[in-house]
């Protein structure tokens, strides 16, 4: 065999072995990325404000009517003894129930001091549920409060 | 033959990387949250007391600060609640706080409407230029 003739074997060979990574190539690129997608479904919420005067060792509640599914929150907001002034970090306790009878018979409740965060929540179904706020020995007199309900 | 070879071995490197590449993860990014910048300017009457509502639209940091007070260093009341009810803003804290460029009240908050008071304890005795800046998401 000519020197000339094994080149042009060679190039063959090597056109052949190029056509092959390229198929190899396509092959891989084929397996695209699939950049990953996140739906949001926003359920309508409402808000509602419990704000009363509560006495020392005394309890108020309030009712809401959730229309859906979801999760209620209950935050207490604000515990003041006048309209109008620095207030004091008193807690109460805070909590989410069911009305019963004259009053509220709360199945999730918390000791919180007044924040801008829900401090209690519980999942809830259409229906009438009642967020209760109750002195919890800390009251040496009337104080307003203000409290938050988020509901769907 | 030598060329041969190498163009086996170069092929098979392609292909080789070709597969290595296509095999890269993707890492889901979070978009951070904006955060807005209300500015507040007004007077406060001796004794009174003003306030400002603003819109969480997403739970966060709350940042308030008295900047100026008519180029006096005296300490007022200010506070951060919520609107409603016969009360301007129901407090659910309050700091005495001098001008500053340090945030005098930082508070986490959830999506919602809220309120910043300033009020005057009786160190005012009239009527004094204020500014407070609000920093939520």
């Amino acid at each position: 065999m000519s020197l000339v003739s094994l080149r042009m074997r060679a190039c063959r060979m090597a056109y052949g072995a190029a056509v092959l990574a390229g198929l190899a190539v396509s092959a891989c690129s084929s397996s695209t990325t699939t950049t990953p997608s996140t739906t949001t479904t926003t359920a309508a919420t409402y808000t509602e404000l419990f704000i009363g005067t509560l006495s020392r060792g005394g309890s108020l509640f309030y009712s809401f009517s959730p229309v859906g599914s979801g999760t209620a929150s209950a935050t207490l907001a604000s515990v003041a003894t006048t309209r109008i002034g620095p207030v004091q970090p008193v807690p109460l306790s805070v909590g989410i129930g069911i009305p019963s009878a004259w009053d509220c018979a709360a199945t999730t409740s918390v000791i919180a001091a007044p924040g801008l965060t829900a401090q209690a929540s519980s999942a809830v179904v259409a229906g009438t549920y009642c967020v209760r706020v109750a002195d919890v020995g800390q009251l040496t007199g009337d104080v307003t409060f203000a409290v938050r309900i988020v509901h769907p | 033959m030598r060329i041969l070879a190498l163009s086996l071995m170069t092929a098979g490197a392609l292909a080789g990387a070709a597969c290595r590449t296509s095999s890269t993860t993707t890492t889901p990014t979070t978009a951070s949250a904006t955060v807005t910048t209300d500015t507040v300017s007004s007077h406060l009457a001796a004794g009174g007391s003003a306030t400002r509502t603003f819109v969480a639209k997403s739970a966060g940091t709350v940042k308030v600060t008295l900047t100026s007070l008519g180029g006096l260093d005296v300490a007022l009341g200010l506070g951060i609640g919520i609107p409603g009810g016969s009360a301007p803003c129901n407090l659910a804290q309050s700091v005495a706080a001098r001008p500053s460029s340090v945030p005098q009240i930082v508070a986490a908050v959830d999506p919602g409407t809220f309120c910043v008071q300033l009020f005057d304890g009786g160190v005012l005795n009239g009527d004094v230029p204020f500014t407070v800046t609000i920093e939520h998401p």
